[in-house]
């Protein structure tokens, strides 16, 4: 089957790289996200906030019981694929992973042991 | 003489990888860091990320497909495009705080960073858009919209616990899909799909229905990256082509199998820009 390419435009938020190129690029996640307040204040622009550390809600069955997943669980119910093709919202915040933690190879140098 | 000899191979094969790369141009599993400088800022990540998150919801899209170049165009082989895919999905994010925000997680596969996994093995790891348009080393991104039947399919794999199911810790960059022996993150992608389709978890019988059904992409590439290219990268594996021009699973494949077989309503591709996006619609 032969795929022909036909270009439709549609507007998405405008970037400006063109603007950007000389602004301060990190050259690496885990410098981009090392100083969390200076990162919050870089995306003020994109309208939503930093969230690092966010983690993904596990997905559960309707019916099933996970403890981990909670009251928040999203369920895989008959009635979310009724509006199929529905729009979704979502919000405007950046969700991102942490970087790696480098944990010291011997208990006695490893001063940030424990919960926080 | 032992010594020299070893030697004179290495540099032979560094050689042809220098001219003709296979396995360190599509090698971009490993996690969403990318390989090399950043090709978006922080800002621009955030922001077009966040796009892409808000033209899925306007499609209703509760499981995508999206894929991204890891490497400059220059150095990926010809007919391939991107070097990862992943599922993007839309479900709850909780923050630090416990409160929970809407949007989508990336569900990846990456291979090991060589430390805490061996390069030669993978793991399946969820991030955010933020952290996979970081890794991209090109602007535009492709997507595939799974029908919503697939759609409730992989979801309902993902909760039930089924899509570990597929996952062959085995790792290749040049995988082929027709067997159990290594995979890739796009080779598990087509395993997911094809779990999906064919309601079933039984790899093997997997491989043989896409052996029937599925069309790869052929990298082309010189004899000489095909014979030192294993000994330089331990990524790189061959046994499985046996022999064989070497065909692996790629966006455009994966694209094509998922809309001639009506498991997938459309695909395009974005791009940011100072005036508009550019969706190019394929069909």
């Amino acid at each position: 089957m032969r795929m022909t390419i036909k270009v439709t435009l549609i507007g998405l938020t405008s970037l400006g790289l063109s603007g950007v190129a000389a602004a301060d690029s990190f050259s690496s996640l885990s410098e981009a996200t090392g100083d969390s307040a200076d990162a919050s204040a870089r995306f003020v622009a994109s309208g939503g906030q930093v969230a690092l550390g966010a983690v993904a809600v596990p997905l559960a069955l309707v019916g099933a019981t996970t403890e981990s997943a909670g009251s928040a669980a999203t369920t895989i119910a008959g009635d979310l694929w009724d509006t199929a093709n529905a729009p979704l919202s979502v919000d405007n915040d950046i969700a991102m992973a942490q970087p790696l933690p480098h944990v010291p190879r011997t208990p006695d140098a490893d001063t940030k042991s424990g919960e926080q | 003489m032992r010594r020299s000899f070893k030697s004179t191979i290495a540099g032979l094969a560094l050689v042809a990888l220098a001219t003709t790369t296979v396995g360190p141009a599509l090698a971009d599993s490993g996690s969403s860091r990318g390989i090399g400088d950043a090709y978006f800022t922080s800002e621009e990540a955030a922001d077009y990320s966040k796009d892409i998150e808000k033209t899925l919801a306007e499609t209703g899209a509760r499981v995508a497909i999206v894929f991204r170049a890891g490497r400059d165009r220059d150095q990926l082989p010809e007919g391939i495009d991107y070097t990862h895919g992943a599922f993007w999905v839309y479900q709850p994010i909780q923050r630090e705080d416990g409160s929970t925000m809407k949007g989508y997680v990336v569900w990846n596969l990456f291979h090991g960073d060589g430390e805490t996994l061996p390069r030669t093995q993978s793991e399946l790891v969820q991030d955010f858009p933020f952290d996979f348009v970081t890794g991209a080393k090109a602007e535009d991104l492709a997507v595939i919209v799974p029908t919503p039947s697939m759609q409730k399919r992989i979801m309902t794999m993902m909760a039930e616990g089924r899509y570990e199911a597929v996952h062959d810790p085995d790792y290749s960059v040049i995988a082929s899909p027709f067997d159990d022996k290594y995979q890739n993150c796009t080779e598990f992608l087509l395993d997911v799909v094809a779990a999906a389709a064919w309601q079933t978890t039984d790899y093997r019988q997997l491989k043989v229905n896409l052996s029937a059904h599925f069309e790869a992409s052929t990298v082309k590439t010189g004899p000489l990256a095909r014979l030192f290219g294993p000994l330089v990268d331990e990524q790189v594996k061959l046994s499985d082509h046996r022999g064989k021009p070497i065909r692996t699973v790629s966006y455009a494949s994966l694209a094509r199998f998922m809309l001639d077989n009506g498991y997938a309503d459309e695909t395009f591709k974005v791009t940011p820009s100072s005036v508009g996006g550019t969706r190019i619609v394929m069909r």
